[in-house]
Order: structure tokens, then C-alpha cells, then sequence
């Protein structure tokens, strides 16, 4: 017999008995379909939660600091050892410090960022009115929309091109710091130290005048400017250094090398590992949920052939002593398993996909209405098609086993019998 | 007349186990047929002739002793191989249409090609034929179960012929028909019998059919009463 008449004979045993076949597959339907809504929910989560923490640039960075250490310092000679680390690509570092902001009569407290122009994207730096400095000589600064605001701007906008003075607060160096908190107890030794003022609440300060080129949109007072208008200010010691290696895997070796230094690190890749792992679990509970809709569904394929083999019994008489051999008996009863898994395996596939894109229709048409982003919630990675695939095949065997083995063992004459 | 017997049953003993007990249905059975004879196996019922029947189809395996037919020795086949000789030498009339439900009248036909792997167009145009000499052929595309007995009894015999085959075995063929469809099955046997040569081997546990057989064999309890070789005609 060939395979296409055994899958010819298989198919219109299913197109005799209708209903019960259209159950069937549809409960194989709804129960892959759950699997690829559940899952492909999870993969879209997943996606969309790291994209929103991280950009691509970000995951294979190194934030160095010196943590809760008072002795420990990010300066030149140390970017120069983690320069010298294997696989880095680059170092660059970043201030912050607090200090003014002063046009005209406003003046008003800012938190004041010294990021490299070009470091401006990892910092996920993003204006929405203006651009960003391109250059590290500019004497140029990226103010955040509430610092506008606090500066008298009726829309952030109106200050881009405006000049205004940043007043740097100065840090004092280590050892004077030390000192100062035994100025601040003691008062009789304030004066030791020629390099502060007189007083131990006045503070030493530097200004700038820069050009506003960009606002970014924020709830605080701050503001970038290039590293550069920091150094040249006197400030030698960074906050942070970003260290940047090729590839991901090599991020490990530097942290220990790093970390073995003293100093804190942390990564975005932390961060990621952790969504990862945690979206690893989610998607096995989904996946999970949807293997039982499967599994129900499945009981229910092979209760149908099961009754259909008993059905047939003398069907299977009739062919046997026409001369089907039990091979080919075997064969039928497993494609017709394997028929209503594949059928309801693609009718799932389109089912869960369908649903989904609907659902992420609806969320994004709420999302524009709210004034959101448009979003992708469902994502079905190539591999889970495959896997998907394989659980059909899989469901079809199993489902269609024992019928088949039962089909080809009657004996054709018991068949002939049976009522 | 062929001087080698087609058909030499030898010996044959069939027990069937109800419980414990073994029963013993054939006791020791010899036979042979002539190739292009019309057989009559004929007995009550329970006296094994089904079994006998089955016996030479090679659906029920002998307890002991020999079948062969065409020089092939049934006893010693394996189940597939018995499958796929009744395919290729057998055509099969039962007392009951059975059919594969979901397939049309002349899908049932063209059945056993199908088997043998006869590409569409060509079984479809053999199965035709058949029904159109039964007078069946507007019933082509119709489900078997629409059909009256005596209908289905002819498309039967149309599955049947498909496959050429060189012996037609029937088992009371005639049991669920009236006297008129009956006497037109028995009609067409003789034809088929006298025209195509055909050898056939009936059943029945109806005298009024010897008239039609030119050897007929008697069972009772197991037991050839008239033995092999008893030429009524």
C-alpha cells in the first residue's frame, strides 16, 4: 500500500465522523495553542523587559565604583590598569557631582553628570528637544527638563541655545576630607589646612559658563556636560569607569580582575542574567500550564481512537482478509494519530499566534490612547517552532501507539465477528 | 481437464481452546480440488465448514496438517504473507458486506489494487469496469451502506474480481438475500465459473444449490462424510 493512499484512507475516516474529528482536533488546537500563547507571551515579556533595562552597547560594560571604600580612587593611573586588562576594549569613566545652575536672576541646585561625548548613548543618554554634544571640548551641557523648568523655561525647549553658568562644587581631596571630619568635631585645628577656606561651611566652588544644546526628559535637576569641563575644573578622581569588553563571555575574568582590586563592580548583564533566569522559570510555568491543556487534549485524541478502533474493528477484518498486512494496519491507525496531531498542531499554531497579535493589538491601541509606546508582547523565537513541532509529533506517537499495535494484532476473523 | 489438483488439504486437524479443554472442530480433513471446479462445501451448521473454509484462506492456521494451494504450502506462511496471498490469488465473497465506511462504493472496489499499489487512474478504470458488468456502475459514488443487499452482495463480488483472482471463496453468499437476488448471485458464479474459469469454493447449508456445483463435499462433525473426489456432475 502506498503512503499516500494509507494517508488518503486516514484522512476520510476522519472526514466521515465530522464532529467528533473537529472536537478532536480542536482540543489538540486549544491545547497547543495555549502552549505557543503562554510561551510566546513569556519570549515577548522577556524581549521587551530587557530591551527596556538595557541597550545592546550596555551588556558587555563593566560599571567600576569604589563602593562604600574612602581610600580607594578611580583616576587616571587606574583606567590605565583596566585598560591594560585582556579583551577590554575601552575605558572611560564618569563624574558626578552636585553643584548650580545660574541664569540670570534663577539659580537653582542641580546634580551635574561629566560623561565623554561619545559614552553619551551608554549612559542611555536621550534628548527630546536638541541633540547631544558631539565633542568633549565643547563647553556645551544637556539639561534635564525639570532643571528648565526650576530655570523659569515655560517649555524645556526655550532654553536650547541659551548660555548659563554651572557651578561646579569641588570636591576636596581624600586626605583633607579625613581631616575635615575632625575639623567638624574639633574646631581648634580648622585652620591647619591651607587648602580650604577659613570656614568649614564654605565650600569650594568652579564656574562655567556653557551652552544648552539639549533637554532630556527627567524628574530631577540634572545635567551632562563633557568630562572634560570636570578635569579641566581640577576634579581627578572619577565616580564611575565604564569598562568595555568584546564580548560577553569575557566579562566574567575582568569583574574577578577588577573586583580583586578592591573595587565594586556591577553590570547591566547582572541585571539581565537575572531577567533571564527569572523569565527561564516563567516560561517553564507557562509552558507547564499549556502541556496540560495539552495533555487533556491529548487523552481526548486517544479516547477518540480508541473508540474509533473499536469501531472499525471489522473494518479492520475486512482489509486484513482483503489482504492488509498488520504493517500497514499499524500504519493506518498511527497516521491517523499523527493526522489529527499535525492538523491541530498548525490549527493551534494559528489559534495561539492569532490570539496573541490580537491581545497586542488591544494593549497597543490602549497604550496609544494612554499616550504609551507600542510594544511587542509576543515573541515566537524559531526554536520553540521547532520544539512545538516536535510535541505534535511526539503527542501523535504516543496517542496513536497503542491503537495502531491493538489495530494491527486483531485477528481478522475475531474482526469478522464483532458486533 | 488439469491432471494436478489446485487445492490438497492433507490431514488437517484444527482445535479451538474454550477454557481448558481443546476442541477438536476439524478431525482430520483431506481433500483436493481441480483447478476451474465449482465446490460446494456442505454441511449444518457447526459442523466446521466455515472453519474449513477459513482454513483455506489461510485465515485460521491448521492445528496439524497440510493446506496447499498452487503449489504453495499455506501451513507454513506467516500471517502477512497468508495476508498477501489471498491478495493476489483470492477473491472473497462474504455472507455479510463488510466495507471500509468511509470510502465510496467503487473506493471499496478498487480496495485490494489499492493495496497492491495500483497507481489511481488504473484502479479506478479496473474497479469500473466490474460494476458496470454487475450493473452497478451508477452506484459508484455512492456509500456501500446505502445500498440494498442484493446491491451490495453484486459490489462484494465486484471487490471480489478486482484482483484477478484464479479462486473465488463465498461464504454463504446467499444467507441475507431473497430467493430472487439469491438465485441471480448463483447464476453469476456459474457464468463466472464456466465463462472465466474460475474455481469456486461455496458454502452453504442449502441443498437446493448442489444442482450449481460440479464436486461437492459434505462435513459433519468435523469430517468429510462424501470424500475428495466426489464429482456430482
Amino acid at each position: 500500500m502506498k503512503f499516500g493512499y494509507i494517508i488518503y484512507l486516514a484522512a476520510s475516516s476522519l472526514r466521515m465522523r465530522k464532529l467528533r474529528s473537529f472536537l478532536t482536533i480542536g482540543g489538540m488546537a486549544i491545547g497547543i495553542g495555549a502552549i505557543v500563547f503562554l510561551v510566546s507571551l513569556g519570549f515577548g515579556l522577556q524581549a521587551l523587559i530587557v530591551s527596556r533595562v538595557t541597550n545592546v552597547a550596555a551588556i558587555t560594560v563593566l560599571d567600576v565604583s569604589v563602593g562604600a571604600s574612602t581610600i580607594l580612587k578611580i583616576n587616571e593611573e587606574s583606567l590605565k590598569k583596566f585598560r591594560a586588562l585582556p579583551n577590554v576594549i575601552s575605558v572611560s569613566s564618569s563624574i558626578s557631582q552636585s553643584g548650580q545652575v545660574v541664569r540670570g536672576e534663577s539659580v537653582t541646585d542641580i546634580a551635574l553628570y561629566g560623561v565623554q561625548a561619545q559614552y553619551l548613548t551608554i549612559e542611555g543618554v536621550v534628548t527630546n528637544f536638541g541633540t547631544t554634544y558631539t565633542s568633549d571640548d565643547e563647553q556645551s551641557a544637556i539639561v534635564s527638563a525639570t532643571a528648565a523648568e526650576l530655570l523659569g523655561a515655560k517649555v524645556p525647549q526655550d532654553l536650547l541655545g541659551q548660555k548659563v553658568t554651572m557651578r561646579i562644587v569641588l570636591p576636596d581631596t581624600g586626605p583633607v576630607e579625613q581631616e575635615r571630619s575632625l575639623v567638624n568635631t574639633n574646631a581648634s585645628t580648622a585652620n591647619t589646612n591651607g587648602n580650604t577656606n577659613t570656614s568649614t561651611s564654605s565650600i569650594k566652588t568652579k564656574d562655567v559658563e556653557v551652552k544648552i544644546v539639549g533637554i532630556v526628559p527627567s524628574d530631577n535637576s540634572l545635567a551632562y556636560m563633557p568630562l572634560k569641563i570636570f578635569t579641566d575644573a581640577g576634579i581627578t578622581n572619577f565616580n564611575l569607569a565604564r569598562v568595555k569588553l568584546d564580548t560577553r563571555e569575557n566579562l566574567a575574568a575582568a569583574r574577578t580582575a577588577i573586583e580583586a582590586q578592591g573595587y565594586q563592580v556591577d553590570s547591566v548583564a547582572d541585571t539581565v542574567g537575572q531577567i533571564d533566569r527569572i523569565f527561564f522559570i516563567f516560561q517553564i510555568v507557562m509552558f507547564i500550564f499549556g502541556l496540560i491543556a495539552m495533555l487533556i487534549a491529548s487523552l481526548g485524541a486517544f479516547n477518540t481512537l480508541t473508540v474509533s478502533l473499536l469501531e472499525r474493528t471489522r473494518e479492520v477484518g475486512i482489509m486484513k482478509s482483503l489482504g492488509t498486512t498488520s504493517r500497514h494496519i499499524y500504519i493506518l491507525f498511527l497516521s491517523e494519530a499523527l493526522l489529527i496531531g499535525v492538523l491541530g498542531g498548525i490549527s493551534g499554531l494559528i489559534v495561539g499566534t492569532a490570539f496573541g497579535e490580537l491581545v497586542n493589538y488591544i494593549i497597543n491601541r490602549l497604550a496609544a490612547r494612554l499616550g504609551g509606546q507600542a510594544v511587542d508582547l509576543f515573541t515566537i523565537p524559531f526554536i520553540f517552532l521547532l520544539i512545538i513541532a516536535g510535541i505534535i509529533i511526539l503527542v501523535g506517537l504516543i496517542t496513536g501507539l497503542y491503537p495502531a499495535r491493538r489495530a494491527a494484532k486483531i485477528n481478522a476473523l475475531d474482526a469478522l465477528r464483532y458486533e | 481437464m488439469a491432471t494436478k489438483p489446485l487445492i490438497t488439504v492433507k490431514n488437517v486437524i484444527k482445535e479451538f481452546r474454550l477454557g481448558k479443554e481443546p476442541v477438536r472442530i476439524l478431525k482430520d480433513v483431506s481433500l483436493e480440488i481441480m483447478p476451474e471446479q465449482f465446490v460446494i462445501l456442505l454441511g449444518p451448521s457447526g459442523s466446521g465448514k466455515s472453519t474449513l473454509l477459513h482454513t483455506l484462506l489461510g485465515l485460521e492456521h491448521p492445528t496439524s496438517g497440510q493446506v496447499t494451494i498452487a503449489g504453495e504450502r499455506l501451513d507454513l506462511k506467516k500471517p502477512d504473507d497468508l495476508a498477501r496471498f489471498r491478495l493476489h490469488r483470492i477473491g472473497i465473497v462474504y455472507q455479510k458486506s463488510d466495507w471500509i465506511r468511509s470510502l465510496t462504493v467503487l473506493d471499496n472496489v478498487a480496495f485490494p489494487l489499492a493495496i497492491m499499489g495500483v497507481k489511481r487512474s488504473e484502479r479506478e478504470a479496473r474497479a469500473m469496469a466490474l460494476l458496470k458488468k454487475f450493473d452497478m456502475d451508477q452506484r459508484a459514488k455512492f456509500i456501500p451502506s446505502e445500498l440494498s443487499g442484493g446491491q451490495q452482495q453484486k459490489v462484494q463480488l465486484a471487490r471480489a474480481l478486482v484482483n484477478d483472482p484464479s479462486i473465488l471463496v463465498a461464504d454463504e453468499p446467499t444467507g441475507n438475500l431473497d430467493t430472487e437476488s439469491a438465485e441471480k448471485v448463483m447464476q453469476t458464479f456459474k457464468q463466472l465459473n464456466e465463462e472465466k474459469k474460475l474455481t469456486i469454493i461455496m458454502v452453504t447449508h442449502n441443498m437446493e444449490y448442489v444442482h450449481y456445483a460440479s464436486q461437492t463435499i459434505y462435513v459433519r462433525d468435523g469430517k468429510i462424510l462424501s470424500g475428495t473426489g466426489t464429482f456430482l456432475s
